[in-house]
């Protein structure tokens, strides 16, 4: 079987996959719905609409498979054509999991400084006078907004030490 | 008319120095917004609602509503400059627009469009004192049948006019109403899907799963690519000759009617009102050959439209309870936050509030004329900003904005999945608008069938027996017809080949 690596994806098959998932998807939410009330002498119960929905979900998928699956040979548009890159993306995600984990570690001021100091840079490789002056903006500028005037609570570090600090 | 005495005191309460500084923040934002390619409106309103969580209810609505129709302003200032449309509502404005730009007539288009947006705007305000009262009155017709087949009008409209797929439209608003399902039962109250999880029992919240649809994917989609430098065209006299003038009369009131009467329509949208107009000059034009080459009709048309639709959509919202775009399930979701529920009562229950956000918009109105022409240069130099800095920037607000609603980090990385998941539907042309309008409708969809099939001992036959479902349900048949229908089909599909409302 002939190998595919992501510049060589194509759209199609990343459909039908995304069909797949949503089949599935279509069927967890019908087995979850078997498993209430479908309906009683009051009416409709929990399980109605997840029925419906779910049943609803398979069929469309199934149907949209059928054009789908012919494309496969015959579509060659790529999710990643020409001039765009993946790797941008997979660095952006990754960007985003680790900002998710040290934001609920380190706290809001701390992580957010680390991210805007480090992602404009892999991205766009900006300059450090453009960037620690934003860094520090975004971090504990906005903190301060959001916390002193808008009342907007953020995260705060999980270690004393760093919580002491305010941080 | 009592309308107008309500809206003349709801104008003296939106010209206080309070309500007035409100819509001022919203018509920076909101055209901020319309000029960064990549935020559109949906993402914009999503990132910013929490910031409104410790205002006053009319505060927070004033804000937000003046940043959703804000949008459509500051869109035209790339789509004429550089080419590159701001948000969906704006792309057939670079049509002509940024022709005219090419032949050193920017300042004009920019004029005019302004000119036009404003008037298209103001009068679908007016539209809304006019009819707020008897379209209200006319909703508390509405039974659980009503709302149901009403909905579904909206359902079966966005499905045929959403993207170039109809399949896929379908799959998608059918995933927002799969997204409604988990947490508690609407009707029973008990917990549904919830698999164990604590933080399920309130379901998906609905502005994290935007804000990762919307504002996440945008990133992903732009990060893709290496931005380049953009050449902006140079902007000389903001004032339209009386030649310009003369010529555009026409079409913005052409537009003006159009974008009103597709405004009331859910599901349709300010873009689909800009192309419509833009079709409808081009069909009266006595040269139609000069669309594409710098017309002013083509900017004046549309412009005038898009704002009208923007302003006159609200009205099914404020009388209704039924969003007709994203943007505007946004704004719902913000009434309902602010323990206020858009629909036939609102004006009694909330009749002050209402009026006075009304007024706002025409003051808003007023504010956006006169920030987008003589500050259009300011606008401009955000677009200098690196993208790399703006990346960032989005991610840490959105992150602010998701982790604000219930101080958890769980919706933070509801917004990030569903960035992820946004992103994919984009790869693979699965329009995202018909989502939002399907998470927001979804619950109250479940609720009024439920709630009919509860009446009726179970018989669907309820949806056809008052005049005004079976209306709404003749409509909901023959949108979807007219949508299966090749030749509507095609033709629409060249109107709409743009996604509507991002």
């Amino acid at each position: 079987m002939r190998r595919t690596s992501i510049k060589s994806l194509r759209v199609p098959q990343l459909y039908l996959g995304v069909l797949v998932v949503l089949i599935m998807l279509g069927g967890l939410l019908v087995e979850q719905g078997l498993g209430l009330k479908y309906y009683d002498r009051f009416g409709p119960g929990a399980g109605f609409f997840p029925v419906w929905i779910g049943g609803m979900l398979i069929v469309v998928a199934l149907v949209a498979m059928i054009p789908t699956i012919t494309e496969l040979r015959s579509s060659q548009a790529l999710v990643f054509p020409p001039g765009s890159s993946a790797w941008r993306v997979i660095v952006m995600l990754a960007s985003l999991a680790i900002l998710w984990w040290a934001v609920d570690m380190f706290g809001f001021r701390l992580a957010v400084l680390v991210y805007m100091l480090t992602i404009p840079i892999l991205i766009a490789r900006l300059p450090l006078i453009i960037i620690v002056p934003t860094a520090l903006a975004a971090s504990f500028g906005a903190a301060y907004v959001f916390e002193t005037w808008l009342l907007v609570r953020l995260p705060e570090a999980q270690f004393p030490a760093l919580a002491a600090l305010g941080l | 008319m009592h309308e107008l005495s309500q809206f003349g005191a709801g104008l003296l309460t939106a010209l206080e120095p309070a309500n007035l500084l409100y819509a001022f923040l919203g018509c920076v934002i909101g055209t901020l917004v319309g000029v960064l390619p990549g935020v559109g409106p949906v993402a914009g309103i999503a990132i910013l609602l929490p910031i409104t969580f410790g205002m006053e209810p009319s505060g927070a609505l004033i804000m937000l509503a003046a940043i959703y129709y804000g949008t459509m302003y500051g869109g035209t200032i790339t789509s004429v400059l550089i080419n590159v449309p701001g948000e969906s509502a704006s792309v057939v404005t670079a049509i002509d627009g940024y022709q005219m730009a090419q032949q050193g007539k920017a300042g004009q288009a920019l004029s005019i469009a302004a000119l036009g947006s404003f008037f298209g705007g103001c009068v679908a305000t007016l539209g809304i004192v006019l009819l707020a009262g008897p379209l209200s009155q006319l909703g508390l017709l509405f039974g659980p049948p009503e709302f149901f087949t009403l909905i579904l009008v909206g359902f079966s409209l966005l499905i045929g006019l959403a993207g170039n797929s109809i399949s896929k439209a379908i799959i998608s608003a059918v995933f927002g109403l799969a997204l409604t399902l988990p947490g508690l039962d609407p009707m029973v109250g008990m917990p549904r899907l919830t698999f164990d999880q604590i933080s399920l029992m309130d379901g998906f919240g609905f502005v994290p799963v935007l804000m990762g649809l919307f504002g996440i994917s945008e990133i992903l989609v732009n990060i893709e690519s290496a931005r380049k430098t953009l050449v902006m065209a140079p902007i000389s006299s903001l004032f339209p000759g009386k030649h310009e003038l003369k010529v555009s009369i026409a079409p913005v009131l052409r537009g003006t009617a159009l974008g009103f009467f597709i405004g009331l329509i859910p599901g349709l949208g300010a873009a689909t009102s800009s192309f419509a107009a833009y079709a409808l000059e081009r069909r009266v034009a006595k040269d139609p050959t000069r669309f594409g080459k710098g017309a002013i009709e083509g900017v004046a048309g549309p412009e005038a439209a898009n704002n009208a639709t923007a302003n006159a959509s609200l009205l099914p919202l404020l009388a209704l309870g039924i969003p007709g775009s994203a943007s505007v399930a946004l704004l719902m979701g913000a009434f309902l936050m602010n323990g206020i529920t858009p629909g036939p009562f609102l004006f009694r229950d909330h009749g002050d509030l209402v009026w006075t956000l009304i007024a706002s918009m025409i003051v808003g109105n007023f504010i956006l004329l006169a920030l987008n022409l003589p500050l259009v240069g300011l606008w401009t130099k955000v677009l200098s900003i690196p993208y790399g800095v703006l990346f960032a920037l989005i991610v840490v607000f959105a992150t602010i904005g998701s982790y604000a609603i219930n101080s958890s980090m769980i919706d933070v990385a509801v917004m990030f999945a569903f960035g992820v998941v946004g992103y994919v539907f984009r790869k693979v042309d699965i329009p995202l608008a018909p989502i939002a309008l399907t998470l927001v409708l979804g619950p109250q969809f479940e609720q009024s069938l439920r709630q009919s099939l509860v009446l009726s001992n179970g018989d669907i036959g309820i949806f056809f027996r008052g005049p005004i479902s079976i209306t709404l349900v003749i409509v909901a048949v023959v949108s979807v017809f007219l949508s299966a229908w090749q030749p509507v089909g095609k033709a629409v599909k060249m109107i709409k080949e743009q996604d509507s409302e991002v």
